[in-house]
């Protein structure tokens, strides 16, 4: 509350018919607080600066990934992060690109798109590349070609099909695997046109398939049970066992590790991630710099920006995020050590453009 | 010196009189039509040509997605009707008068979050639902069309009980008993003497329920089982989400939607409009008996048909990894500011709503007779129109003079008070236009005030219809989440709303944990469904003595 | 008390197609009937003397009252309606106190009004049922007490004969007898029923339609059987 009245003062001199309008929401639920946030408005505001970081809701909560990451920031920084959380990646483009039309941007750091999103994020960001990039993992290094146009990863998860052992099934082994009988209606997807997971699926199978991919579909459209609208209600309906594949993560497998599903000879887990043979599509995360950023602005952002790939910060994802460090040398769990690792990762990238073009086409497929 | 038309006359020339005629088509232009143009300045300013709205209306792709929402929606309504219809009447046949408790347990659905339905769908007809392991549910039905349309039917099923069975409420017992006395049997009392009187309630209380099947999105896209099976309100999300904002397929798609759920509305309403017959519309006369027992009439089958529409198909929302995790929710920090954000929004929007109703009511009766049906339909125009289209549209005009990003809830809650206009509208209208000018007469001519005529004669007909429906829009509020995750953002510092809790336990692989938080949604939603009957509880005591 | 006459003088109703035009008086103790054929004005009249009606001329006493000048609730008239106007959402009791309540009289006052009327007219041990279960009779009756208990200047009934059965009727006009021997107040009538003028009628105004239809005059006739 305290911080919501402080910054309503910053972005809204003038406390607009609107803004009252929000504080008298708030205010009609505890009056106190109303009188307390209004006693704070002049301290707050000649108080730290601030930077805004735009990230999507799951990890800006305070029980996820920025529960522990943007105190410890805030911290070294001597300064106050406010964080604009969108609903999902999506949002935060679409949000961005709004934005940047009027010219009014609210943000700072841009955290939490993929390479896929990166087409939309790319022209209203500053191709800004901190100190320490050489501590990343060379496959990240090598493998994120946007690195030099602005993109920060700050972790990383490869794709992978978690199983249900509980239920009887030899586990895919590739791409075409998936087309056998055996896996009629026991696949959870999600669908890519409101699902980052989805789309990453769309596109591995893309890059695989070559020309041949809206075919596969068309093929593969009786496998799975539902293209769920995001990964967390496919996941919920996996756990509820509706089938017992669900398109998600490796990092999923560590996190059954440690809440409930141990592995053992005498009682083996029930939930493992299986990846394919040859290749997995991996899911880098990043964050970037705003464009025209100067002064005291600038210097925090890329202060953030070198925190995020630092070995303190770093060392919060795994268990914070259930993805995996960017960073060489970061000691992982245990549980995150032993998870499958495929032979060849797979970066998912797309021009711009392309992603709306290729929805079309995917929608064209299914549709006959 | 007192005319006998209505209260309001279309032709009074005060300054107040003109501001109240004027008000809904400028409500109409604010809420709608400003956003709707800004989405179509913003499409052709950034993608320049209105090709692409063509492009996407004449896509045969999105036509055919049209036509299977179109038909979805028909489906769904004729299974809400084949088990709603019968059981309103039988219910009907044998109570005098509607308890309050039914009311409220038939109301119940409607006031369900999506969040909630697909959870309370999966324990019935999911891989591992009951029916499913009777064998009641064909494998091939799993996450299909089959599926939209029974999860559609069997939530709506129950409201279409209650309009039924209140509408038959309204018809004169006298009427029923001459006929009854004359020979007639069931169904030619139900052709010749029910039908005309339900038939405007069957039409209405249909089109709301298309309406609301048409518009539906994740009970359609996580139960449908994937394309084809999509309504358009998938197809704009599509092109509003992930891949670039597509401002004109997504107009192509609103304009399509607006075609498909309000095209047979207005229809309805042209032709219905001068036959509505308030009595048969309003929720039902509440005769104050000396009678203290509330054990209606029904007998035991009746009370459990009341329980197996309003209550059965959501029990699998009480699960006992839910319960269990709600001690934990019940002793965070986060709980009680949650609570109250929720609460808030719900209860601001609601009246916020009420307000806007109030004032298109007064606008809406003010117009000329011929005016009046093509203003009604501008009330009852948010019902047609996608959510996140709204929301965008708002934020795109309005702007200029705020951000909706900001920790500003004002936002959301001007959202979600404009989607229930055409609910809240609906229910009132009838009550309003047809005021009981006779009563009023008589109690005027006893010596009543203004304010003691209405509380002789309106209230006990307003009552029912306010503690419902404001009930209802209270308990459905506090389970919003499209308006929330797309017009706000920020640290929650006040508290993070429920809904969000959800959502936020659902992506960190906390899934009982979710489950506990949607059942506290659900709960405080009940608890603020029924604040407007102790509200109206106090009102009553305070009229008395 | 209420020995008021009832004066109607130089009323105009316009009303578009046609007008009406009334110029008499009742005194206390007359039961003048308004006849005419359907549709021709006399319940517009009716509703205009008890002010539900404008006129665009004329006005209306009670005495020493000018009731043309105040809103039907300061009238003080009383008017029982063709359907009766029951309040269906109050108790019988509370139909029957309501005239009451609203003047602000106390419940133990209330009751001790209503007492002799619920008596004699059998309404005793009725007062927390619903109107819905009342006969027609006793819904009539209902009707009459609580605009009679009010004290009325004057008593305006709106073809109070028309839904009843001769038995009822017979009842009906006993009891309107009976509440008007207490206290003669003036009564003006609405009917079409000849019958019933011969039985109930002091005297007669009938309607005289001039200018094709489009002026209706209401004009005292001879005196009809007391």
């Amino acid at each position: 509350m305290d911080g919501g009245c402080g910054n309503e003062a910053e972005s809204n001199p003038h406390m607009n018919f609107f803004t009252y309008l929000g504080i008298l929401a708030r205010s009609s639920i505890s009056p106190v607080l109303v009188a307390a946030g209004l006693a704070l408005v002049p301290p707050l505001a000649l108080a730290k600066p601030v930077l805004v970081i735009s990230t999507y809701d799951s990890l800006a909560s305070k029980s996820g990934l920025g529960g522990k990451l943007f105190p410890l920031f805030e911290k070294t920084c001597n300064c106050t992060l406010k964080i604009s959380a969108a609903g999902d990646a999506g949002t935060i483009a679409s949000r961005l690109e709004l934005e940047a039309r009027r010219g009014k941007l609210r943000s700072q750091v841009i955290l939490g798109f993929d390479e896929l999103l990166w087409p939309r994020i790319k022209p209203h960001v500053d191709p800004f590349q901190p100190k320490g990039l050489e501590a990343l993992l060379p496959e990240i290094r090598s493998g994120v070609t946007a690195i030099p146009e602005g993109f920060v990863p700050f972790d990383h998860g490869i794709h992978a099909f978690i199983q249900d052992t509980q239920l009887p099934l030899a586990a895919p082994r590739s791409l075409a695997d998936l087309k056998d009988a055996r896996f009629a209606k026991k696949l959870l997807l999600q669908d890519p046109r409101t699902s980052t997971p989805g789309l990453g699926f769309l596109f591995f199978t893309r890059e695989r398939l070559g020309r041949d991919w809206p075919r596969y579909w068309s093929d593969i459209s009786g496998q799975w049970l539902t293209l769920a609208s995001g990964w967390d209600q496919a996941y919920g309906m996996f756990i509820k066992g509706e089938a017992p594949l669900v398109w998600s993560y490796t990092t999923s497998q560590a996190y059954h590790r440690l809440h409930g599903d141990p592995d053992s000879k005498a009682r083996p887990a029930r939930y493992h991630a299986r990846v394919f043979e040859d290749a997995m599509p991996i899911q880098v995360e990043g964050a970037a710099l705003v464009r025209g950023l100067q002064g005291e602005e600038r210097r925090l952002a890329e202060q953030f920006l070198e925190f995020l790939i630092s070995p303190e910060a770093q060392a919060l994802i795994p268990e914070g995020n259930w993805m995996l460090p960017v960073r060489k040398g970061v000691a992982l769990p245990p549980v995150f050590a032993e998870l499958p690792k495929p032979r060849k990762w797979i970066h998912l990238r797309a021009d711009a453009g392309e992603l709306k073009e290729v929805l079309a086409q995917w929608n064209r497929a299914l549709q006959r | 010196m007192e005319s006998r038309a209505p209260t309001l006359s279309p032709d009074g020339g005060t300054l107040t009189a003109a501001l109240f005629r004027g008000f809904y088509p400028v409500w109409g232009t604010l809420v709608l039509g400003v956003p709707l143009l800004g989405i179509l300045r913003e499409a052709f300013r950034t993608q320049g040509t209105s090709r692409g709205v063509l492009d996407a209306l004449l896509d045969p792709a999105i036509l055919t997605v049209a036509g299977f929402t179109l038909l979805q929606a028909l489906g769904s309504v004729a299974l809400a009707f084949l088990i709603g219809v019968p059981s309103g009447l039988w219910l009907g046949r044998r109570m005098a008068v509607v308890p309050g408790w039914v009311i409220s347990v038939l109301q119940f659905p409607m006031g369900m979050p999506s969040l909630a339905a697909i959870s309370a769908a999966l324990f019935w007809i999911g891989r591992n639902g009951a029916l499913t392991q009777l064998g009641l549910w064909p494998e091939a039905w799993l996450y299909s069309a089959w599926a939209v349309v029974v999860v559609h039917g069997v939530w709506n099923a129950s409201w279409v009980a209650l309009r039924t069975l209140v509408a038959r409420q309204a018809v004169p017992r006298e009427r029923v008993e001459a006929a009854r006395g004359l020979g007639a049997s069931h169904s030619q009392m139900l052709g010749h003497v029910l039908w005309p009187e339900l038939r405007n309630e069957w039409l209405w209380t249909g089109l709301q329920v298309f309406q609301l099947c048409a518009m539906s999105f994740v009970v359609v896209q996580v139960l449908g089982g994937g394309p084809p099976v999509e309504t358009l309100e998938t197809a704009i999300y599509s092109r509003l989400r992930l891949a670039e904002l597509d401002f004109p397929g997504a107009i192509g798609c609103v304009l399509l939607q607006l075609a498909v759920t309000l095209g047979p509305g207005l229809l309805l309403l042209f032709k219905t409009l001068r036959e509505e017959d308030a009595r048969a519309q309003s929720l039902g006369r509440v005769v104050r008996s000396g009678r203290r027992s509330d054990m209606p009439e029904m007998g035991l089958p009746g009370v459990l048909l009341v329980f197996a529409l309003g209550l059965l198909p959501w029990v699998g929302l009480v699960r006992w990894e839910a319960l269990q995790s709600l001690g934990p929710i019940l002793q965070s920090p986060e709980l009680w500011p949650s609570i109250r954000v929720s609460a808030g929004i719900a209860l601001l929007s609601t009246l916020l709503a009420a307000l806007q109703v109030f004032l298109l009511i007064r606008s809406v009766l003010l117009q000329k007779e011929r005016e009046r049906s093509f203003a009604i339909s501008v009330a009852l125009l948010p019902s047609g129109v996608s959510t996140l289209v709204l929301g965008f549209g708002l934020w795109l005009a309005f702007e200029f003079a705020f951000d909706p990003f900001a920790d500003n809830l004002a936002w959301v809650i001007v959202l979600q008070s404009v989607l229930a206009v055409p609910f809240l509208f609906r229910a009132f209208w009838p009550l309003a236009s047809r005021p009981e000018l006779r009563l009023q007469e008589a109690a005027r001519a006893l010596g009543a005030s203004r304010y003691q005529v209405f509380r002789a004669v309106e209230w006990p007909r307003w009552k029912p219809a306010i503690q419902g429906t404001l009930g209802t829009l209270l308990m459905a509020g506090t389970g919003e989440v499209a308006a929330l995750s797309l017009l706000s953002g920020g640290d929650w510092t006040g508290g993070v709303p429920l809904s969000v809790q959800v959502s936020r336990a659902l992506s960190q692989y906390q899934f009982a944990q979710a489950q506990g938080w949607v059942l506290l949604l659900l709960g405080v939603g009940v608890v603020l469904a029924l604040l407007p009957r102790v509200l109206a509880g106090v009102v009553d005591r305070g009229g008395g003595r | 008390m209420n020995e008021r006459e009832l004066v109607i003088s130089s009323v105009r109703m316009e009303r578009g197609a046609f007008c009406i035009e009334a110029d008499f008086k009742v005194t206390p103790g007359e039961r003048v009937a308004l006849l005419g054929r359907s549709g021709c004005g006399k319940t517009t009249l009716l509703r205009g003397v008890a002010g539900f009606e404008a006129l665009t001329q004329g006005r209306v006493h009670s005495g020493d009252l000018e009731l043309s000048a105040l809103p039907p609730e300061r009238r003080e008239v009383g008017f029982v309606f063709q359907d009766l106007a029951l309040f269906p959402a109050l108790s019988v009791g509370d139909n029957l106190e309501f005239g009451l309540r609203v003047r602000g009289i106390s419940k133990a006052e209330r009751l001790k009004r209503l007492a002799p009327w619920v008596e004699r007219f059998g309404l005793r041990g009725r007062e927390s049922e619903p109107v819905g279960n009342l006969s027609g009779g006793e819904r009539q009756r209902v009707a009459l007490i609580r605009t009679w208990v009010t004290g009325p200047r004057a008593l305006l009934l709106d073809e109070p004969f028309t839904a009843l059965d001769p038995g009822m009727r017979a009842e009906f006009r006993a009891a309107l007898l009976e509440v008007l021997a207490d206290n003669p107040v003036p009564v003006l009538w609405v009917t079409h029923d000849h019958g019933e003028l011969e039985a109930f009628a002091t005297s007669r105004i009938a309607v005289e339609e001039t200018g094709g239809g489009g002026v209706r005059r209401f004009v005292r006739e001879g005196s009809g059987s007391k």
